[in-house]
This record gives structure tokens, C-alpha cells and sequence, in this order.
């Protein structure tokens, strides 16, 4: 399991008169096996910082370190499934397991037993509804057996209900197998729920602060304790929309 | 001394090729370079068939028809009769199509036979109208008419279909007659895709007409085509051919776009017509 | 884009969805045109009235569907009889019993099958190598703008290039035989291949290149399975339409220079004034064409992009 070291990590696109500043300033450091949300509005530069910790970007300034420097294994669950709609569930999670063999199917397997979805294992993507297709973006990205697990804001697509039951889910697979998880949201009541620290990121890429949450798990989002770390963050930060300050299901 | 202008002279050598690249690998050379494309590969192939003339002798053999007042003449009579067939595949075409589209027994009954029709090469028609009418005029009009029919039909009976049901039920709602019915709602509706199977059946037509005249008539663009062919002149043939194309594409890209424009200028965002059907 | 509408190969006419610049005097044809959108909606027009409602209602109940496709048939062979015999006479138009036996006469006598071989293996392997030079084309127009623009002219000379051209510089070139035909169907699928699947490399889901790129995956696979499964519908539709407007070229080439095949035949009987051979060729060709376009087509996609159903 991988830690992960943001220092002054700077994103700037295009070239001459046409730029855009993506991330201006961005450090922070994820501990091995830590749960850390990134929240902030939109255009703080979320999605770009994990494409460049997962290594699809190239910082234009600043350095990302992971784990011991080497080649980490990263798993990373979009906000859309991505899966391959002409290929069947299983075929999709063994597209990303390095090398064939019988193992990967079995591994595969299991890890959709794990999103409890070892049942569809040879239905089309597109005969599942937008929480099982979630799911086995879950597993795929879990059967990789990463180091580090990137999200970008998984759940924001489906339904409340369903996103409840995933959070639950993703609670209970990263308390048992420790993975280190950079999860990025735009639901502060979300981040409260799910991680040890939430990295509050402002408008043009800066972090603006960092909060500790120090409840134990595994938390209900019914446990009152939660709720009220919520109510009270969500207080703080006006600009930043959650859930329950937008009002109904998204 | 020497050495030096060795060098210098591989140094301006290497900056014209580069300049060279550079012009070459424009945008705008491609566009320069797809209009020689085509005469370029037409050089090549008369150069390696030699039956296939190249653009210097169709040239000649198109001037010698200019001057010898062949072409007004043949291409005269050829216009005759295409604009006489399109005129009887359009009227059919516009009644059959507002049958099938107005009574459904029709639709239903004939949409299977309007499928085949639409299937049947113009070639086919050709042949066949020669066996029919034999070497006049009765033939190519026969096979153009033919040809136009199921194109204009077929895009009139989707238009008339096609038209929103919401604006039926609002003038039944307020009790529009019937005749006004026709003429405000039925016809601005009809007349796009109208306009759209015409297009296509003109150009349609406009082949059917070549073949029909290639094998039975007695003059005309198709047979004056043949005749340069059976006299073992191909390059007469080509360059009639050359002709019959850039008339089509006079035809539909200019006039024909044009008209599209006017018709169909109250849609604010595209010139087009509703993109014609032309299979079942 | 490109959809499920593939199988909505239906009996009825839908308007032709977003044509591309590219027209031209082939026989009626629309070449890169996606394929049709949803079928019109049966919608009753203007004037129907309540009787006539009834009247089709009362109809269409009463034979059920397959009935009126059967109806629509002997409508037209009524006509085609009462034409025969009474208004232009028998020996102009054979009446359709005659043209049957015609059929049946060829169909024993083994020439259709023949004949029909030539010209099928003719279309498939002139299509094989037009898709073989037109999709390396393809993906080439579709990476590089550079590419697009030189290209794109003289695919549309192609294109336009009248059914009669083909015939008479096919027989020009390679005078009688099959290599004519089969040269001008590769010439024909070979630009609607190329500008489908510049289309398909264009519309790549980018997001499924990145979630690859996330993941590691190596090219080859990135190609195996994200490229080319997104080239495929591209690819089918271009085969479909190539095919449409294929068979009728080959025929006309056929009619000027084949020493077999239903063209070369449509013209012997043609030269020997025989009506009824004529028309019992025509009927028979146009029918396996047909089926063949709606049916084996339709079938082959089906199977291929079942993933699609959901």
C-alpha cells in the first residue's frame, strides 16, 4: 500500500497567449492506507490532480510521489462506468489484468463477488442498471490489486439511494483490505462520511485548508455524531455545495 | 576552402528542404494537392491502359464536338427529353406518394412493391424500354420517368407522414377546413421532402437517361457517346462523359442549392432540406 | 450516431440522417450518409377522415401484416396480369405465369445458380479489396487532418462517377471477363469504407481511451479491444450502403463486358428480344439483392452488435 506526496504540483494548459491555469499550487501527503477526500467547487483543478497523480498527465511543475517512487499498481473508478460496451462484465475486468492465464479469470470473479455482482458476470454492460455498472468499475478497479485507489467522484451520477448503499460498500472494502483511497468529491457530507482527512481545495487550484475528521469507523451516515460534523463543516464553507444544502436527490 | 563551401552548400541544402517540408506539409498544399490528385491519376492510367484516353485527347475530341455544333445539338435533345420524363416521374411521383401517405390501406398495401421499385437498377429500365419502344424518343423519356418515380414517391409519402401529429389535432381542434388544411399544413410540409426526392431523382434520372441513350436511341448525349465508342474512338466517349458529369454537378450544386436555400429559408440554422430517402 | 437503427431495416422508408457534402450522380446513393434515423411515425395526415379511419382499420385487421405484404404482391401482379393481357398484349409483356416458368426454367436448368455465383463472388471479392484499401484510407483520414483534405476531393470524384462511366472504362480497360466487374466494386466500396471509418476513428469515446491509459493497457490491446470494436458499426454501415449501391454498378458493368453473371446474361436475353428471359433474370436478381441487403445483412449486424440491446 502506497503513500502519496503532493508538492507544489502546478498544471497549466495550452501555450503563449492561450493558457489556462488548471492547478496553480497544490501540496498535501496521503498516509499508506489512509482515506483522504479532495473537495472543492468546480474548475479547482479535481480531476486534473488525479490524472497526474495516476500518471495519465504531466505536472508543468511540482512533483507527485507515490509509494517508494517505483511502479505503483493505481486503481481509478470515474464518474462514469467507462466500461467497454461490446465486451461482456468479466471480459471487461480482465481488460485491465496484466497478462492471461487462468488466474485472472478467477481472480476477476472474485472481485465481483466482492461488489456482490458475481451473478452478471456475462451480461452486456448495457443490460445493468448505473449502480451495477458502477460496481464493477469498483471491481475492476479493485481486481488489479492496487496500491492506491483514485476516485473521481463515483457516485455522483446515481440516485441517493444507491449511492448510500455503494459508500457503505466501499466503507467496508477499504476497512478490509487497507488500500490507501484519494477520493475526490464535490459532497462535503459525502467526505465527512468516508474519510480520515478532507483536503479543501479553492477555485484555481489552491488547497485552502485541511481538516482531520476523528470519528471511527466504520461510520453510519445515520450515526447523529456524523451528522452533526456535517452540518457544522458545511456551515463553514457557504461556496461549496453539498447535498443536502442543494436540497433533494441530484 | 573548398571544404568550407562543401559544407555551406549542404548547410542551404538542408534549409531548402526543410523550407520544402514545410510548404509541403501545409493544410494548404493538401487542398492544392487534391484538386491535381485527380487529373494526376488520370495522366497515370491513360498512360498505362491504352484505351483509356487521357485529358489531352478528351479535350480535342470535346472541342471538335463544341465546333462542329454537335454538342447544343445532341445535348439539346437530350435535355428534352430528361426534363420531359422528370416532369411525368415527378407529377406521378407526387400523386402516389400523397395516396400512400394520406390513405393507409395504400401505404400498407403497396409499401412492400415501392421497397422493390425503388431496388430496380436504371439499367434494367434501359433495356427494358428499348424492347418496348425501340429507337425513339418514347424510351429514354419511358426509362427517366421510370427511374424518378419511386424516389419522388417514396419522399412524399414520408413527408405527409412525417408531419407532427400536434399540428393535425390543433387544426381539427379549431376546426380548420379542410382545404386550408391542404394547402397550410399538408403542402409547406410535403414540398421539403418534395424538394429533396426531386434532387435525388434528378440525378438519378439524369443516369438513367445515358444508359437508355447508349443502347436505344438514335441520338442524344448517350448515344453520341456510343458512337464515338463503336467508331473505336473512346476518347469521344470520355469526354461526353466528362460533360454529362459536370452538368450534374452544375445541376445539383449550384441551381439545385441555390433553390434549396430559398425554399427552405425559414429554417434558421441550415440551408438543407430534410436529408432525402433513397432506400426503403 | 451510428445505432441501434441498424436493425430497423424495416419495410418502411425513414428520412436518411445527416448526409455529408458527398452526392453524386451514382445510382440514387448518399454515401457516407449515417444510417436512417428513427422510422417516421404512421402518422395520419391532413383529410383522413373518420370513414377512412374506419376503412383501414377494418382492412388492416382483417388480412393482418404479413396479409398485406402478400396483399401489396398480388395487387401488383393483378395489375401486371391485366396489363399483359389486355392493354399491351403478351408478346410485349409476358404475363407473370410466363415469366414464372421462365423462373422455374432457369432455376432447374442450373443457369441461375450459375450465373448468380459469378456475379455474388464477383461483388464479394471486388468488396473484399475495396475494404481492404479503404480502411488502411480510413484510418488515415481520420487521424490526420492533412490526410482529409487531399483525400477527400478525388473520394468524391469516386463517388460521383455515373454507372455508365464505370461500365464503359471497366470494359476499356480490361475489356471482357470478370476483372472488370470486380475492379469496379472494389472502386466502389473502397470511398464509402474510407470515409466510415474516418468517421468511426473520429468518434472514439475518449473516455474509454483514457480509462485505458489509466490502467496501463498496452497499445495492442487499446487497439483490439477499444479501436476496432468502435470502427465495427462504422464499418457495417459502410458495407451496407456499399452494397446498395454496389450491385447495381456491377450490373450495368456486367451488361457491358462479363462473360458470366446476371448482368451478361440480362444482356443476352436483352439481344435476343426475349421479354420473358429478360424479365425472370431482372426478378430473380433483384430479389436475392434484396434479400440479401435486408435479410443476411441485417442478420450479420444483429449478431454482431448484440452487445447493443441492453
Amino acid at each position: 500500500m502506497a503513500a502519496i506526496e503532493v508538492r507544489g504540483v502546478r498544471k497549466v494548459f495550452g501555450t503563449g497567449d492561450h493558457q489556462t491555469v488548471a492547478i496553480e499550487d497544490i501540496s498535501f501527503s496521503v498516509a499508506d492506507g489512509e482515506f483522504v477526500s479532495v473537495v472543492g467547487p468546480s474548475g479547482c483543478g479535481k480531476t486534473t490532480l488525479l490524472n497526474i497523480i495516476s500518471g495519465v498527465e504531466k505536472a508543468t511543475a511540482g512533483e507527485v510521489v507515490v509509494g517508494d517512487g517505483s511502479e505503483v499498481r493505481i486503481g481509478y473508478v470515474f464518474q462514469e462506468p467507462r466500461l467497454l460496451p461490446w465486451r461482456r462484465v468479466l471480459d471487461n475486468i480482465l481488460y485491465v489484468l496484466p497478462g492471461r492465464g487462468r488466474n485472472n479469470r478467477a481472480r476477476a470473479l472474485e472481485f465481483l463477488g466482492m461488489v456482490g455482482l458475481e451473478d452478471v458476470a456475462r451480461k452486456w454492460p448495457n443490460q445493468l442498471s448505473g449502480g451495477m455498472q458502477q460496481r464493477v468499475g469498483i471491481a475492476r478497479a479493485l481486481a488489479v490489486e492496487p496500491a492506491l485507489l483514485l476516485m473521481d467522484e463515483p457516485f455522483s451520477h446515481l440516485d441517493a439511494m444507491t449511492a448510500r448503499a455503494l459508500r457503505g460498500q466501499l466503507q467496508d472494502i477499504w476497512l478490509a483490505t487497507g488500500l490507501t483511497v484519494l477520493f475526490v468529491t464535490h459532497d462535503i457530507a459525502e467526505a465527512v462520511q468516508l474519510s480520515d482527512r478532507i483536503v479543501v481545495l479553492a477555485r484555481g487550484g489552491t488547497v485552502r485548508e485541511v481538516l482531520p475528521i476523528e470519528l471511527e469507523h466504520p461510520r453510519l451516515s445515520s450515526d447523529p455524531r456524523v451528522g452533526a460534523l456535517q452540518a457544522e463543516i458545511m456551515g463553514r464553507f457557504d461556496d461549496v455545495p453539498s447535498r443536502e444544502a442543494v436540497g433533494g436527490t441530484r | 576552402m573548398t571544404g568550407d563551401v562543401i559544407v555551406s552548400g549542404a548547410a542551404r541544402a538542408q534549409r531548402v528542404w526543410h523550407r520544402a517540408w514545410r510548404i509541403l506539409a501545409h493544410h494548404r498544399a493538401a487542398r492544392v494537392g487534391s484538386w491535381l490528385l485527380v487529373p494526376a491519376v488520370w495522366v497515370a492510367i491513360s498512360a498505362a491502359v491504352p484505351r483509356i484516353a487521357g485529358p489531352v485527347p478528351v479535350a480535342e475530341a470535346f472541342w471538335e464536338e463544341l465546333t462542329s455544333g454537335e454538342l447544343y445539338w445532341q445535348f439539346g435533345i437530350s435535355l428534352r427529353r430528361f426534363l420531359v420524363g422528370m416532369a411525368i416521374g415527378i407529377g406521378l411521383g407526387l400523386v402516389v406518394g400523397i395516396a400512400l401517405g394520406i390513405w393507409r390501406v395504400f401505404d400498407l398495401l403497396l409499401s412492400g412493391p415501392a421497397i422493390a421499385a425503388l431496388a430496380i437498377p436504371s439499367i434494367i429500365w434501359a433495356l427494358l424500354a428499348t424492347m418496348w419502344f425501340g429507337f425513339g424518343d418514347t424510351a429514354p423519356i419511358f426509362t427517366v420517368a421510370v427511374s424518378a418515380l419511386p424516389f419522388v414517391g417514396v419522399n412524399v409519402t414520408t413527408g405527409i407522414q412525417a408531419m407532427p401529429r400536434d399540428l393535425t389535432r390543433m387544426s381539427a381542434a379549431f376546426g380548420v377546413p379542410a382545404w386550408r388544411r391542404l394547402t397550410r399544413l399538408l403542402v409547406p410540409a410535403v414540398t421539403g421532402y418534395l424538394f429533396a426526392g426531386t434532387r435525388l431523382a434528378m440525378i438519378v434520372g439524369w443516369q438513367a437517361l445515358l444508359l437508355s441513350e447508349w443502347f436505344g436511341a438514335v441520338d442524344g448525349v448517350g448515344f453520341r457517346a456510343r458512337y464515338w465508342y463503336d467508331a473505336n474512338r473512346p476518347e469521344g466517349t470520355l469526354a461526353w462523359i466528362v460533360l454529362f458529369i459536370v452538368f450534374v454537378v452544375l445541376l445539383d450544386r449550384v441551381l439545385l442549392e441555390r433553390i434549396s436555400r430559398w425554399v427552405f429559408r425559414w429554417r434558421a440554422q441550415e440551408s438543407t432540406q430534410p436529408a432525402p430517402v433513397q432506400e426503403a | 450516431m451510428v445505432s441501434a437503427n441498424v436493425s430497423e431495416a424495416s419495410d418502411r422508408p425513414g428520412p436518411a440522417e445527416g448526409s455529408t457534402p458527398l452526392r453524386g450522380p451514382g445510382a440514387g446513393d448518399d454515401p457516407a450518409a449515417r444510417l436512417a434515423g428513427a422510422p417516421a411515425p404512421a402518422d395520419r395526415a391532413a383529410g383522413a377522415g373518420a370513414s377512412n379511419r374506419l376503412l383501414t382499420g377494418a382492412v388492416a385487421r382483417a388480412t393482418g401484416k404479413a396479409g398485406l405484404v402478400v396483399g401489396g404482391l398480388a395487387v401488383v401482379v393483378a395489375s401486371w396480369w391485366g396489363a399483359s393481357l389486355y392493354v399491351v398484349g403478351t408478346t410485349t409483356l409476358p404475363t407473370p405465369a410466363e415469366v414464372l416458368e421462365a423462373i422455374l426454367e432457369l432455376l432447374t436448368s442450373g443457369a441461375l445458380v450459375r450465373h448468380f455465383s459469378a456475379s455474388v463472388g464477383v461483388i464479394c471479392f471486388g468488396f473484399a479489396i475495396g475494404a481492404a484499401a479503404g480502411l488502411p484510407t480510413g484510418i488515415l483520414i481520420g487521424r490526420s487532418r492533412y490526410w482529409q483534405i487531399l483525400l477527400e476531393g478525388p473520394i468524391m470524384v469516386l463517388v460521383s462517377l455515373p454507372g455508365l462511366a464505370f461500365g464503359v472504362l471497366m470494359l476499356a480497360a480490361f475489356g471482357l471477363g470478370p476483372t472488370g466487374p470486380v475492379v469496379a466494386a472494389a472502386l466502389v466500396a473502397m470511398p464509402y469504407v474510407a470515409i466510415n471509418v474516418a468517421e468511426g476513428i473520429r468518434a472514439v469515446d475518449r473516455d474509454l481511451l483514457r480509462m485505458s491509459q489509466s490502467y496501463r493497457c498496452s497499445r495492442a490491446e487499446i487497439v483490439r479491444h477499444v479501436l476496432i470494436p468502435s470502427i465495427l458499426p462504422y464499418l457495417f454501415a459502410s458495407l451496407r450502403y456499399a452494397f446498395a449501391q454496389g450491385w447495381k454498378i456491377v450490373a450495368i458493368v456486367e451488361v457491358f463486358g462479363a462473360t458470366a453473371g446476371i448482368g451478361f446474361m440480362i444482356r443476352a436475353t436483352y439481344q435476343s428480344y426475349a421479354v420473358d428471359g429478360m424479365l425472370a433474370w431482372t426478378i430473380s436478381f433483384i430479389a436475392l439483392m434484396l434479400f440479401v441487403e435486408r435479410i443476411v445483412l441485417v442478420q450479420v449486424e444483429n449478431r454482431v452488435f448484440r452487445w447493443r440491446a441492453g
